[in-house]
């Protein structure tokens, strides 16, 4: 039998922990922005994001897009032990308990209220050893420079070390469809780096993303 | 418009002129009914634990045996009529809808709670309609439905 007072004891329930309105406060008289722990927040301007890109294109040329796929790792890296520290000190459990599905819905909401972008799994090719992760409307592609190759340079290096800590393995990220060429979506595909060679080939090929998962998993 | 809405707008645009008549006929009613909402607020929060294992108590037996999403659905229950109280007290219906929408369809999907979480929420407002006066339920009613209709939007996820 279950005892509704038990379910109780533990006073507060835990829900939509990034829901927006209440995840991010402002101390605005300090010109403080904050999420609901206290840390700082800060909102980017397209037009920085922007000179980012420019500026990088400018000083370094080609090496821009390893440059922006190196600071998305080091972001992603952080980003992961920042993300399970608040989610598990929120479900007072630790973020393992959590399924895959709530785990997901986490960063989404996340990604969600910091503005960045959607994000959702598709774990079609999950059993063959592939995670695919689908982004849409990143604030990142959508100010990047238009090039004849997929532009997610940060998503990728972010995606590959996030999955790489949660997985505990050493997973690569390849970009298989862009928003930049005219795709409806944003795909990466994560698996073993030596796995991959033939999404990286697919690639330079200008396959599509359903072209390169079939190829992958020949 | 709700006198949450108001409020809103007018902390946000204090210079603006002062409110319309209708406006302040909206608040007015809104101030008029506080001493009704904080009444039937306190009530929900002490009748909560004994309300929501009555419903229980009452599920087919079938049901009760399978624990684990019938715990699940006890928290979403209490969820949604706790988000439901609070947005009848501060008038703002979609208070519940706002917060849960993104999470509450996920977890109906991943612990496979509908068919627990439709017994438990019907119940719940049969329960409600007869415990409360005709006038506390249909201030709480809005709130209530709204965050119920999330149990129903899972084909999304």
């Amino acid at each position: 039998m279950v005892l509704v007072a038990d379910l109780l004891t533990d006073t507060n329930l835990t829900a939509n922990y990034f829901a927006s309105d209440v995840y991010v406060h402002g101390t605005l008289e300090l010109g403080l922005l904050e999420n609901r722990r206290g840390d700082r927040l800060l909102a980017l301007p397209n037009t920085l994001i922007r000179a980012i890109y420019a500026g990088l294109e400018h000083e370094t040329g080609q090496a821009s897009m390893l440059v922006l796929y190196n600071c998305g790792r080091w972001w992603g890296k952080n980003f992961y032990i920042r993300f399970c520290e608040e989610l598990s000190d929120y479900h007072n459990r630790p973020v393992t308990s959590l399924s895959m599905a709530e785990f997901m819905q986490a960063l989404h909401q996340c990604s969600l209220t910091h503005g960045w972008w959607q994000i959702s799994l598709d774990s079609t090719y999950r059993a063959e050893g592939f995670l695919v992760l689908k982004i849409r409307a990143s604030a990142f592609i959508e100010d990047a420079p238009k090039l004849d190759r997929p532009v997610g340079f940060l998503e990728t290096g972010v995606l590959q070390s996030f999955f790489s800590q949660l997985s505990g393995q050493t997973l690569h990220c390849v970009q298989t469809d862009c928003e930049s060429l005219g795709a409806e979506e944003n795909c990466f595909v994560l698996g073993l780096k030596e796995r991959l060679v033939v999404a990286e080939a697919g690639g330079e090929q200008r396959l599509s993303h359903a072209e390169i998962m079939a190829a992958l998993v020949e | 418009m709700t006198s949450q809405h108001i409020l809103q707008q007018l902390e946000s645009q204090p210079d603006r002129n002062y409110l319309t008549a209708e406006e302040v006929g909206v608040l007015n009613q809104y101030v008029g009914s506080l001493a009704e909402r904080v009444r039937t607020y306190r009530q929900l929060r002490e009748w909560e634990a004994t309300l929501i294992q009555g419903l229980v108590d009452q599920l087919p037996v079938e049901v009760q045996k399978d624990t684990r999403p019938l715990e699940q659905s006890i928290k979403q229950t209490i969820l949604i009529l706790r988000y439901a109280a609070l947005g009848m007290l501060v008038d703002d219906a979609n208070l519940g809808h706002r917060r849960l929408e993104g999470w509450l369809p996920t977890m109906v999907t991943v612990h496979q709670t509908h068919t627990i979480d439709v017994l438990l929420n019907r119940s719940l407002n049969q329960q409600l309609s007869r415990l409360l006066s005709a006038s506390q339920f249909i201030l709480l009613k809005p709130a209530l439905e709204s965050a119920q209709q999330l149990l129903h939007n899972t084909s999304q996820t």
